[in-house]
């Protein structure tokens, strides 16, 4: 996923819990980057909004890395994005994700660039880059 | 004081809207009237005021969401709800008179534990600190602004009332509670099995909302003290 960040000046990340690691090479790139999550754990270093109800800045592209927690990204928000969920039906989880269509059909990704996905414990994860534009 | 509560579908009998309305002619010193938004007012006292359910309907479906409750107060503008799972014990009156003040006041539950208040992530959507089993409210235009404006957004992301206002309000600051003296949990916290405060809540449905394995009671099965003073309310 990295690799493909890299062609973006600004990148945002939301519902995306520690990404303390991948903020730092994207840094190093020069890359600008945004992260939101409402967890009040992050708020020192994150921009501390729900990206779904509360205004929000995007970048660039938008790395949503919990699709099946939220709303979806592509019914607020016009552009490039990466989408990551899974099927994994936690009792917070309003959205399962079971299939790339899942996120390409909610977010009405217009152009894929890239889809796979991958089995990890028991649980299936989808992740499909793309845009509405 | 207009008092309202709901019943629709099988789960609670009538008899649990006439003991509510039993409870607070006992424990409400003031005037009041009491009515029930139900899909079937057979059985329920005639001195409760009966409305239908589908007047708080505007959309038709079958989500687990209480949205009814949002509705209720763009209907009514000012009064108290009472859930039918809820138990009067102690004069509420005073209490009423006092905190029944501010346009929108809830119950928190400060009988959940530090670790899934505080520590445990919010962000997985399944923690929920309030309960909405009581509430006042008087024409909180905010609300109803907020929930008309994101009705989309708020349907598809919380399956609770209870939820919505948590993520949504509680984050930010929104909400007012009832104070910690007014109500508790019988099925959790530290006096769980015991009445005290003034409102004992017996709230369940999560349990298999979310597949819990608790073991909770439901009013009707709390047991000897419990039901007593409930039936008392005949």
């Amino acid at each position: 996923m990295i690799d493909n960040l890299m062609e973006y000046d600004s990148v945002t990340l939301v519902a995306c819990n520690e990404r303390d690691e991948l903020i730092k090479v994207l840094t190093d790139f020069d890359i600008k980057v945004t992260a939101i999550d409402y967890d009040k754990k992050f708020e020192d270093k994150y921009v501390c909004k729900d990206f779904v109800f509360d205004e929000v800045e995007f970048g660039e592209c938008v790395v949503h890395f919990n699709c099946e927690k939220t709303y979806p990204l592509g019914k607020i928000y016009k552009g490039d994005m990466v989408l990551i969920g899974d099927d994994q039906g936690h009792n917070g989880d309003p959205n399962p994700i079971t299939s790339v269509q899942d996120l390409i059909e909610q977010n009405n990704i217009t152009e894929v660039f890239e889809k796979q996905s991958w089995h990890e414990n028991g649980v299936t994860h989808y992740l499909v880059w793309g845009t509405n534009k | 004081m207009n008092f309202y509560t709901f019943k629709w579908g099988t789960a609670y009998g009538p008899e649990y809207v006439n003991r509510l309305y039993g409870s607070l002619l006992k424990h409400y010193d003031k005037p009041f009237t009491l009515t029930c938004y139900t899909d079937d007012h057979i059985g329920i006292y005639d001195d409760v005021i009966i409305k239908d359910i589908q007047d708080l309907r505007p959309w038709d479906t079958d989500m687990v969401f209480t949205f009814e409750k949002l509705i209720l107060i763009e209907k009514e503008e000012s009064g108290i709800w009472f859930d039918l799972d809820i138990l009067i014990h102690k004069n509420i009156t005073k209490v009423i008179e006092e905190q029944a003040v501010g346009d929108f006041k809830m119950i928190y539950n400060h009988w959940n534990d530090y670790y899934t208040k505080s520590v445990r992530c919010c962000g997985k959507c399944s923690s929920c600190h309030i309960n909405s089993s009581m509430v006042y409210f008087n024409n909180p235009e905010w609300l109803t602004t907020f929930t008309r404006d994101n009705w989309d957004k708020i349907s598809f992301t919380y399956k609770s009332l209870d939820k919505y206002m948590f993520y949504q309000h509680h984050r930010t600051d929104r909400l007012k509670f009832w104070d910690n003296t007014v109500a508790h949990s019988f099925n959790y916290g530290d006096d769980a099995g015991t009445l005290s405060n003034h409102v004992s809540l017996f709230n369940t449905s999560h349990i298999k909302a979310n597949k819990l394995s608790d073991i909770v009671y439901e009013l009707h099965e709390a047991g000897n003290e419990v039901t007593k003073i409930w039936k008392s309310y005949d």
